[in-house]
């Protein structure tokens, strides 16, 4: 589901966002995002999921059958289209700003 | 080492494995009550997919912290969903016959002020003066309230009964 608020993007959205751009064909859960950027559970699904309602992310289910598995499934995140452009115009207006900075 | 001591280091071993025991149970309880406070729609996901992620926490005491955050994470997840959803406005006729000025309340403002009587006459006037048109100093102020509504997704009631009558 898409919505048409856009996501702050907060440092800890933003290395979020860099693990996903970093890895754009990979699906991640939660767990391994927590384990590269080391951001704390209440911070992380958050975002997660403000990302996934602007559509720059999306999520399913693993394959393995819960039942079969004995054990609850796991979501997997992955960047959509959307959400790589977005995130690559984020970071460029920040490279611009960083480098203006520089500069002055 | 006497008595005493070796009964007492036996206690609090046992002590520590039973509370070791009981985080399991603990995280469980901890992410179900994070997924309890998300709306309807997406608690049963939230739930399963916290569930399965605590199982890649290592540590029985760090799944317990972990699983914590989780109470927060819900509350900023739902904070969120309670944004307003649809902006009502509702238009108001005061009728007065005060003279001067304080019929309103000051921080509501009137959009039109029209004469009372049947020459309905629109007037713009800082102080009440009796009507160009027709002499009157009845007035008909028109406000306007603008609110925002937020939808919860659920309500309760509270009900109490009589048992004396």
């Amino acid at each position: 589901m898409t919505d048409e608020r856009e996501p702050r993007l907060s440092f800890q959205t933003l290395q979020v966002l860099q693990v996903f751009l970093e890895r754009p064909e990979h699906k991640l859960a939660g767990a391994d995002i927590r384990v590269i950027t080391r951001l704390a559970s209440g911070t992380l699904y958050p975002i997660l999921a403000r990302l996934e309602e602007a559509g720059w992310l999306d999520s399913e289910w693993e394959n393995a059958d819960a039942s079969n598995a004995g054990r609850p499934r796991r979501r997997y995140y992955r960047i959509t289209a959307l959400g790589a452009r977005r995130a690559g115009e984020a970071f460029e207006r920040m490279q611009v700003r960083r480098q203006g900075l520089a500069w002055a | 080492m006497g008595l005493e001591e070796i009964v007492l280091a036996l206690l609090a071993g046992l002590l520590i494995a039973e509370v070791l025991d009981w985080l399991p149970l603990l995280t469980t309880f901890v992410i179900q009550t994070a997924a309890r406070r998300l709306p309807e729609d997406v608690r049963s996901r939230r739930r399963e997919e916290w569930l399965a992620e605590a199982e890649h926490i290592p540590g029985k005491v760090s799944r317990v912290c972990w699983a914590l955050g989780l109470i927060l994470a819900s509350a900023r997840m739902s904070a969120r969903d309670r944004e307003p959803i649809k902006r009502l406005s509702v238009t108001s006729v005061v009728e007065t016959d005060t003279i001067g000025s304080g019929a309103l309340a000051p921080d509501l403002h009137a959009s039109e002020v029209t004469c009372r009587c049947s020459c309905g006459a629109v007037l713009d006037e800082p102080e009440r003066l009796p009507c160009p048109r027709c002499g009157s100093t009845s007035r008909s102020i028109h406000v306007s309230i603008s609110e925002g509504v937020v939808a919860l997704a659920g309500a309760s009631i509270e009900a109490r009964t009589t048992r004396y009558q």
